[in-house]
């Protein structure tokens, strides 16, 4: 699914926090939204699905396939929520209702979109938990969420975004909040996910690190405007802008450990996204 | 919420709690066809009788059986405690969400209403009905209930508030559910708890002011069947026969203690975030 995203300004009682963000992804691309925290890059995505919270305003323009989001009423672009698009984000621990099971939460989408009853929405739910790699699909899904660590929780939370099979996947943040173990395991859920439907991939993330393993090209976002728009390799190698080259710069800290910016140059031609993050780093499958 | 009634029994206080409450039920339905001894019976020369097989719980100072007094009263109990807590329920409920849900220019003046009703002590309210319209039992449940009722407004808005920001409300909005949908399966789960425990304290809250009430003199009418009635008339006699206050005193006490841990129970039952499993009865599963 197409997204178009254009001269997109959000203000949130009268404070601008998005300010002409212009973005574009073709059917089946993945693009990366970076950009430090309260750059914009959450609000653009809540902004897609028209789930800004209240005293906000929206001027630009969103295009799904076309359509036009912006300005539409709650009601029908309820009809584009996780049924066209699915989102997935940051907080595990919070995202999902305390009080529900996880198969119902999984199924939640189907039964409003596709009219699945009870007992075929919790069918369907086993099902799309085996594809998350969920342990004992059959009765995880009759557990509720503070029985689960984090990471089977975001995986939970990526089995309901993907359930009706939307062709727009947004991330925010979906593996800030993971120990550096679960992280590389969801990222390979989402490259997997994404790859095997064929969605296009909105992943946004404030480490580079991250974003290097998942898409190739990504844009940059700081105080609401996108800054640079590039491969994610040139972003690494070559940061034009000061806030890429502190983000490029973290990357390495955190994650090419001992290895400075200036010591690992990159080899001309290699993507990024298929050179390991660090040696120890365990590509795991699982948690 | 499967296995629910499940989870309710296996705690004591749920045991207990459901047993003398759906005792003090019975008692109330039994005492409508049938008590031991017609209510209106007096008989002198049988007069405090101590507890014995042809009263169990033994007589009053004119001769009437106690047993037959206490299941006449606990229906005023069930009476007063089950409108009571409907009224406050709606009345919390019409409340919280008036001021959880409406805009800030009819939910703010709403709220400094709920402040200023909740400062009123209850019984205070109770003796200005009655002052004004004489006792009766509807002035227990007008009390109670509205006194109630903005409690409740108080606590549930909050919980309201809180689930209708929460992060898993943004999900479920990302996935397409609607209004109905947020408030049906997200904010009544989330919320329905709390306001169970808030209905139980109204209960009990009820059937101790009926008893004051009725004790008093506001309550329940002269000659009706009411434990803080019964508690009233024995009372003068508590040098001659003290078991009889006993009786009333117990059953109101027990009914109290039980009402409030049957809420309690029912909330662990209901919140699977408060079910205990241990490690043995986990691995088990």
């Amino acid at each position: 699914m197409s997204l178009e995203i254009e001269d997109l300004r959000i203000a949130i009682r009268g404070r601008t926090v998005v300010d002409g963000v212009s973005l574009s992804l073709g059917d089946g691309d993945r693009l990366g939204l970076i950009g430090e925290s309260g750059s914009g890059k959450s609000l653009t995505a809540l902004a897609m699905l028209g789930l800004l919270p209240p005293g906000s305003t929206v001027s630009g323009s969103i295009r799904l396939d076309g359509r036009e989001l912006v300005g539409r009423s709650d009601r029908e672009l309820a009809a584009v929520r996780g049924r066209q698009a699915g989102i997935v984000f940051q907080e595990p621990a919070t995202a999902l209702n305390p009080v529900r099971r996880v198969g119902a939460q999984i199924g939640e989408s189907l039964r409003i979109h596709y009219g699945f009853t009870k007992r075929q929405a919790l069918e369907r739910a086993v099902k799309l938990a085996a594809r998350v790699h969920l342990p004992d699909p059959e009765r995880i899904v009759y557990r509720y969420p503070h029985e689960l660590s984090g990471g089977q929780r975001q995986r939970v939370a990526i089995a309901a975004a993907i359930a009706t099979g939307p062709r727009l996947i947004i991330a925010d943040e979906p593996t800030t909040a993971l120990d550096v173990t679960i992280q590389a395991g969801i990222l390979d859920l989402f490259d997997h996910e994404v790859t095997r439907s064929g969605a296009s991939l909105l992943f946004i993330t404030h480490d580079l690190a991250v974003l290097a393993r998942i898409v190739a090209r990504a844009a940059v976002l700081a105080d609401g405007r996108v800054i640079e728009q590039a491969a994610v390799a040139d972003l690494l190698a070559s940061p034009a802008h000061p806030v890429t080259a502190a983000l490029a710069a973290a990357a390495y800290a955190t994650s090419f450990v001992g290895a400075p910016v200036a010591s690992r140059p990159l080899p001309a031609g290699t993507p990024v996204a298929s050179q390991p993050l660090a040696a120890d780093a365990p590509v795991a499958s699982r948690p | 919420m499967r296995g629910w009634i499940g989870e309710l029994l296996r705690r004591p206080a749920g045991v207990f709690g459901t047993a003398v409450v759906g005792g003090v039920l019975v008692a109330a339905l039994v005492s409508l066809f049938w008590t031991p001894y017609p209510l209106l019976r007096q008989d002198v020369a049988e007069r405090w009788r101590g507890p014995g097989w042809s009263h169990w719980l033994g007589t009053d100072q004119i001769g009437r059986d106690i047993l037959s007094w206490l299941l006449a009263g606990s229906r005023t109990t069930v009476f007063v405690a089950g409108w009571a807590t409907l009224v406050a329920a709606l009345l919390g409920i019409a409340l919280a969400a008036a001021t959880a849900l409406s805009p800030r220019r009819i939910a703010e003046p709403l709220i400094v209403l709920v402040d200023i009703l909740i400062a009123f002590p209850l019984l205070l309210i109770a003796m200005l009905l009655a002052a004004a319209f004489g006792g009766s039992l509807w002035v227990v449940v007008t009390a109670v209930g509205t006194g109630i009722g903005v409690n409740i407004a108080r606590v549930v808005r909050p919980e309201v508030r809180r689930v209708i920001a929460s992060d898993y409300v943004l999900a479920a909005r990302a996935s397409g559910v609607g209004p109905a949908g947020i408030l049906a399966r997200h904010v009544v789960p989330n919320v329905g708890p709390v306001m169970i425990v808030q209905l139980s304290y109204v209960a009990a809250v009820a059937v101790l002011a009926e008893a004051s009430l009725s004790y008093l003199g506001y309550g329940a009418p002269p000659g009706a069947a009411s434990w803080g009635r019964s508690l009233a008339d024995s009372q003068q006699y508590i040098g001659v026969q003290p078991a009889s206050v006993l009786w009333p005193g117990l059953a109101i006490a027990l009914t109290v203690l039980a009402v409030t841990l049957l809420g309690d129970a029912l909330r662990e039952a209901l919140d699977p975030r408060l079910r205990r499993r241990s490690v043995a009865q986990e691995a088990a599963r």
